[in-house]
Formats: C-alpha cells, structure tokens, sequence
C-alpha cells in the first residue's frame, strides 16, 4: 500500500508515528488503572444532588409557609414562674476514636517522615514516603508525601542522586505541577546525572 | 455451528479471568485510549471503566479468541461516550463564554517545547478526522495490523478498509499540513 501515498502523506504518517499519542501516557499506567480496581466503589453520584434536592425543597417549603400562611394565634397565658430546678449535668459520653481511618494513620507516617527530615536522616525519610505510597497510593496525603519527597531529595542535593533518584524526583514535582523546577534542578545537577534528569524530563514533563 | 470436536476443545480451553484479560491486554487497552480519546480524555480513566465492564460482561464472552476485538469494541465505545461528553461540556462552557482548553498548564523544559509543538499538531490533526478513519490510521498505520484484523476489529468488510485507509491518509496529510499554515 506504502507506494499509492504521496510524499506529503508520507510526512504525515511518519510525524504520526513519531509522535504517537501513546507515547504520552504517563509511566506506570497500568498500575494506577490496577490500583483503581482494587479500591472500594465509590458511593452512587446520585445521592449528592438528591440531598441537596431534598434540602432545597424543605427550605422551599419552610419559606412559603412563612410567607403565605397566617401564624396560628396563641392565647396569651400568664407565665408561672417556678423555682429553677438544678439539673444533673450529663455524664459526659466518649467518642471512640475512628480505628485504623487511613488518614490518621497516613498522618502518623508523615509525621515521622517529618520528624526525620528534621534530624536529617534523609534515607530513613525516603523509605518512609515509600511505605507511605505503597500503603496509599490514593491516600489524602499524597500531595504532602510528594512534598516531603521533594524535601529530601532537595537535602541530597541535586549532584548527589542516582539516575532512579533523579526520576523520582522529577516525577514527583511533576505530579506536584512544578515541571520548571524539575527543569531548573536538570540544569544544576552535575553531568553525571544531566542525561538522567532530562530522559525524566521528557518522560513526565512533556505532553 | 460448532462441530462437536470443536466444542469440545472449546470448553476444554480455561475461560480466561479478568487477571489474566488485564496482564495480556491493559497496555493495548490504554494505547487504544489515548490513541483514538484525544488530548481531553484521560486513557487511564477510560482503561479504568473499560475493565469494569469486561469484569461484569466476561462470562458472556463468545470465546476467547475474540477477546482483543472485544475489549477494542469496550473501548471505542468508552472512548465514544466520553466524546461526547466533552462536546457537551464545551458546549455548555461556550454558553457561559469559557473554553475547555486541552492545553497542560505545567510549564515545559525548553528542549521538549518544539517536539510538544509537533506533537499538539499531529493530535490537533488525528482529530479532525472522522472517527472510523481514526481507528483505520490507529490499527493500521501505528499498530501494524492486517487489513483483514483491522476489519474485524472496526467491523466492515476488509475491502472497505483500504478505501478508508486510502481517505484517512489523504486527510491526515491535509489536515497537518493545513495546521501547519495556520501555525506559521
């Protein structure tokens, strides 16, 4: 078939391979979209604006009586007034705290990874907000463990990290929306690791 | 009709299950999502949805061998309603004067910015066209198959896959290199 193609068909078939949208798929898709599957379902979207529906209707209703129907009239009584009566006060109820809720626990890993950072045990860090991610890969603190990720590798300095480092690391200031940053660090590491900084460049980067 | 012999080694064969249909087909799955969803759907969001469906669909599978074909028709289908969608949604940001863009906020490393030029280009292309000669280009031109798989996978006789291909090539070249008068 490749012989019927003009030339300017040829162009564009070969920019299209070059350039194929598969490429731009970030690395590690299918184990997010595996991830996913894992996780509980979440709820239906329809109780959402069911309750809101439900609450505007109520308030709806609650208007229009007080605007259009007439306020029943009390006969007025005289108040009798009696002793106070002193109540017991009610024993206070404990609420049991939420056992193994993600967040606490994966607030309770970033506070050691924090605690860490600190010390300047920057390894230790790093494993922590592996565990973390590997525990959450969804958690609410994704963001936070990024951050601390960040964090550490910035206490490494930039010369200091290995080739697997320097993807990490761009990956994760990708994911925090900080390409420019990832693309100011390229330029400061030491050669050694340049073409290692740029391959994640492109990879997590580019569109 | 199935000949008895044939039923036989059919049922013989294991019905796969939806670990095995993921570890063969997941990548393919996701390729297929970002090659023929455009850059205003997510394929990892679309391959999330397409194996939902295959786990509640799976037992009625005619048979195995059918599988890539079929996980293609969830897909294409996905990739269809999510289209929609996001016509819909421009629509509905076009009342209220606001545009969808498709456009990354992230800033890019300098060196990336002229391949990201090209690549938003040849998109911008793969886009204007119809949705058949899309999936056309997409499995024969990018994947390599036969026109006789490509015809099983759209779902047309095979001849009318080549005059297809012949339209989609002509028209991708048309539409790039319109894009790129545009652009200058």
């Amino acid at each position: 078939m490749s012989e019927d193609t003009t030339a300017a068909e040829r162009r564009a078939l070969e920019l299209l391979r070059q350039h194929d949208p598969a490429l731009s798929v970030r690395p590690g898709a299918a184990a997010r979209v595996e991830a996913r599957l894992h996780r509980p379902a979440k709820k239906p979207r329809y109780v959402g604006p069911l309750v809101i529906a439900a609450i505007a209707l109520s308030t709806a209703s609650f208007a229009a009586k007080a605007l259009f129907w007439p306020a029943p009239v009390t006969p007025v009584t005289p108040r009798v007034v009696s002793a106070p009566v002193v109540q017991a006060a009610p024993e206070p109820v404990a609420v049991p705290a939420p056992r193994g809720s993600s967040l606490l626990e994966e607030a309770r890993l970033l506070e050691r990874v924090a605690q860490e950072l600190k010390k300047g045990q920057v390894t230790e860090a790093l494993a922590g907000v592996e565990a973390h991610e590997a525990k959450y890969p969804f958690g609410v603190l994704r963001l936070e463990a990024l951050g601390f990720r960040v964090q550490a590798f910035e206490q490494l300095g930039a010369e200091n990290v290995t080739a697997a480092m320097a993807e990490q690391w761009v990956a994760a200031l990708s994911d925090l929306g900080r390409c420019s940053d990832a693309a100011r660090l390229a330029r400061q590491s030491a050669p050694a690791q340049r073409e290692a900084f740029n391959r994640a460049l492109k990879g997590f980067c580019s569109p | 009709m199935l000949t008895a012999e044939a039923t036989i080694s059919f049922e013989a064969r294991a019905r796969p299950t939806l670990a095995d249909v993921y570890a063969q087909h997941v990548t393919s799955v996701i390729a297929w999502a970002a090659r023929l969803g455009g850059p205003l759907i997510d394929p990892e969001d679309v391959a999330h949805d397409v194996f939902v469906t295959a786990a509640r669909k799976l037992s009625g599978l005619a048979g195995p061998e059918h599988l890539a074909v079929w996980l293609y028709t969830l897909t294409r289908n996905e990739v269809r309603n999510r289209r929609r969608q996001v016509r819909l949604r421009k629509f509905l940001l076009g009342l209220w004067g606001r545009d969808l863009s498709a456009e990354d906020p992230r800033p890019l490393a300098p060196d990336a910015l002229e391949q990201a030029a090209t690549a938003a280009l040849v998109r911008a292309a793969l886009e204007r066209l119809s949705e058949r000669q899309r999936e056309v280009l997409v499995l024969f031109e990018l994947e390599g198959r036969s026109g006789a798989e490509v015809a099983a996978f759209v779902g047309v006789k095979e001849a009318n896959i080549w005059v297809v291909l012949h339209r989609a090539r002509a028209a991708l070249a048309r539409e790039v290199e319109r894009l790129e008068e545009d652009s200058k």
